[in-house]
């Protein structure tokens, strides 16, 4: 399996996922050996044509379903920071 | 021997016990086996007396149906409106759920007793509960060995006796490997059959709501309580086009080249084919089938569920809820609430999730995944044409020691063998005790049946636990 420390820092940058050095060499070892394992599935033919699903998109009017701010308390508890009924973050874009 | 919801339903309406003397001796069997480490927590006293109230109404009105006034456990991944849920990670250590799960509205209704949290492994992950940021669930039959996963809590809960039911999900054999594993009951239905409003997401497409239970009529009763379409769940199956019941041919396939596997403990494998010959020697047709591509099936899910997981998990940034650890800007942050928040197994699913999805090796994992889980489909089409049921052990092994795979993610993974296949197809299927091996531990039968077929999954599992 042809899986480098510098795969392993890309898809840590991507996932915004920090992995300690000291962790490396153990993840590394760990995902070749599930990614070697899996890659079985290329062993098989890709002939095949989808099922027609019984499950299929529900759309629905774009309209207000709930009362005005039912929820909002209870969501905005949850928040770890906010201010005037807002979620507050750090700054973006300096 | 554990008293079924029906033996209690029989108890609270002949008045031989109060509903609230029945959620007590609950609550005190659980704090008397806390080294057991089933449940993460009591919802709030409050909560729990409006519910015995509510039961206690229905009884006296007369309205008390199958599950008023029994006292539930729910894993922790499942939304009671203003109480704690965490999926027993530490990112979210103070969440209050914002709302009900469908599931939990219709317990509601039902006049059900939610009592407290199961343990699990974190988000799901995990076959034995040892990924629990709270510490393993240990197996009521031997504490030093795992109570399976990820619903450990929950399978662990109702084989020492604290509830007659408990919830839980199942994406990859999440509720039926614990029950196996623990000597219960677990049932796993047909994806969309039951509401997935309220479950913390793992793997969308996979994904299942279900119960644990102490016998397969229970597990019927429940299962036929919270399952239905729901306008919040759009995939969920519409109630007009479910399918109606089907007549048993008392047929029975069993996949003997996958079975025979390497890997498989001698004892189960044992245990299974003595589960089969009682059904031969009842009258019932046993014939072995092949269905193609089944043993890569633990692969194609582990590509989708990482696919789908590092998606589903994107949302835990530390902005609009759960941990958040300031740093010096906005992405260092995410950095720092991610790394500290999730647990090994969680960051390991996300990155390879990551992985399969990113430019370059999209083909050959996840959209070869995809097109494998559409043949399997077809495979299983066809066997369903030919038996009522398929037959497998529920687990390739008894219940294993505390840290004996915890450091080999692929050895854990293999405990899922022969539940995963049952996911990627979308299909419904049961664990049902079938004895113990010769150190006492118990072992499952797991009985795998067509989409929406879960009432022959009920009608032959009542048959086993008769035989």
């Amino acid at each position: 399996m042809n899986f480098t420390l510098d795969d392993l820092d890309n898809l840590s940058k991507l996932a915004r996922i920090s992995i300690k050095e000291e962790e490396k060499g153990k993840m590394l070892e760990d995902m070749k050996a599930i990614l070697g394992y899996v890659s079985e599935i290329n062993n098989t033919s890709s002939d095949t044509i989808k099922e027609k699903e019984k499950h299929y998109n529900i759309v629905r009017d774009d309209v207000v379903t709930n009362e005005q701010g039912l929820n909002t308390k209870a969501i905005l508890d949850n928040a770890p920071d906010t201010e005037d009924g807002y979620v507050k973050v750090a700054q973006v874009l300096k | 021997m554990n008293k079924t919801i029906k033996q209690l339903h029989i108890e609270l309406t002949e008045k031989k016990i109060t509903v609230r003397e029945l959620v007590n001796n609950s609550i005190s069997k659980i704090k008397e086996n806390s080294d057991i480490n089933a449940t993460l927590g009591f919802y709030s006293d409050n909560f729990i007396n409006e519910q015995i109230k509510k039961a206690e109404e229905m009884f006296a009105d007369g309205k008390a149906g199958a599950l008023t006034g029994i006292p539930i456990v729910l894993k922790d991944n499942i939304l009671v409106k203003g109480e704690r849920a965490g999926a027993a990670s530490k990112i979210l250590e103070n969440y209050i759920s914002p709302y009900d799960a469908t599931v939990v509205t219709k317990l509601k209704e039902q006049g059900a007793v939610l009592i407290a949290r199961a343990n699990m492994d974190e988000f799901g992950m995990g076959a034995s509960t040892e990924n629990s940021a709270y510490g393993v669930t240990k197996n009521p039959h031997d504490k030093t060995r795992v109570a399976g996963g990820s619903s450990g809590g929950s399978a662990a809960v109702v084989a020492y006796g604290g509830v007659p039911v408990s919830f839980g999900s199942d994406t990859g054999g999440s509720i039926r490997q614990p029950s196996s594993l623990c000597g219960v009951v677990g049932i796993k239905a047909t994806y969309g059959a039951v509401s997935r409003h309220g479950l913390m997401a793992m793997g969308s497409s996979l994904d299942t709501i279900g119960a644990v239970t102490n016998s397969v009529a229970d597990a019927r009763d429940v299962f036929n309580i919270i399952s239905g379409e729901d306008k919040m769940d759009a995939t969920t199956i519409r109630d007009e086009s479910r399918k109606s019941k089907v007549e048993s041919r008392k047929k029975i396939g069993v996949p003997r080249k996958f079975i025979d596997m390497e890997g498989v403990d001698s004892e189960v494998l044992k245990n299974f084919n003595d589960s089969i010959e009682k059904f031969k020697n009842d009258g019932y047709e046993v014939i072995d089938i092949d269905v193609k591509n089944i043993e890569i099936a633990l692969s194609v899910y582990y590509v989708i569920v990482c696919a789908e997981i590092s998606s589903n998990m994107a949302r835990y940034d530390g902005i609009r809820f759960g941990l958040s650890v300031a740093d010096k800007d906005i992405n260092q942050s995410y950095f720092k609430t991610r790394t500290e928040g999730l647990g090994d197994e969680v960051r390991r699913r996300v990155l390879l999730g990551t992985y399969v999805l990113s430019s370059g090796y999209y083909d050959a994992y996840y959209n070869k995944a995809n097109i494998v889980r559409e043949q399997l489909k077809k495979e299983f089409k066809k066997v369903f044409e030919l038996v009522d049921v398929i037959a497998l052990p529920t687990s390739p092994f008894p219940a294993f020691k505390i840290g004996e795979k915890a450091n080999d993610p692929l050895a854990m993974y293999l405990a899922d063998i022969f539940t995963v296949p049952v996911n990627v197809v979308g299909v419904p299927a049961i664990s049902i005790p079938s004895g113990k091996n010769s150190e006492g531990l118990p072992l499952g039968l797991q009985l795998i049946a067509d989409h929406e077929c879960e009432e022959t999954l009920f009608t032959y599992g009542e048959v086993f636990e008769g035989l």
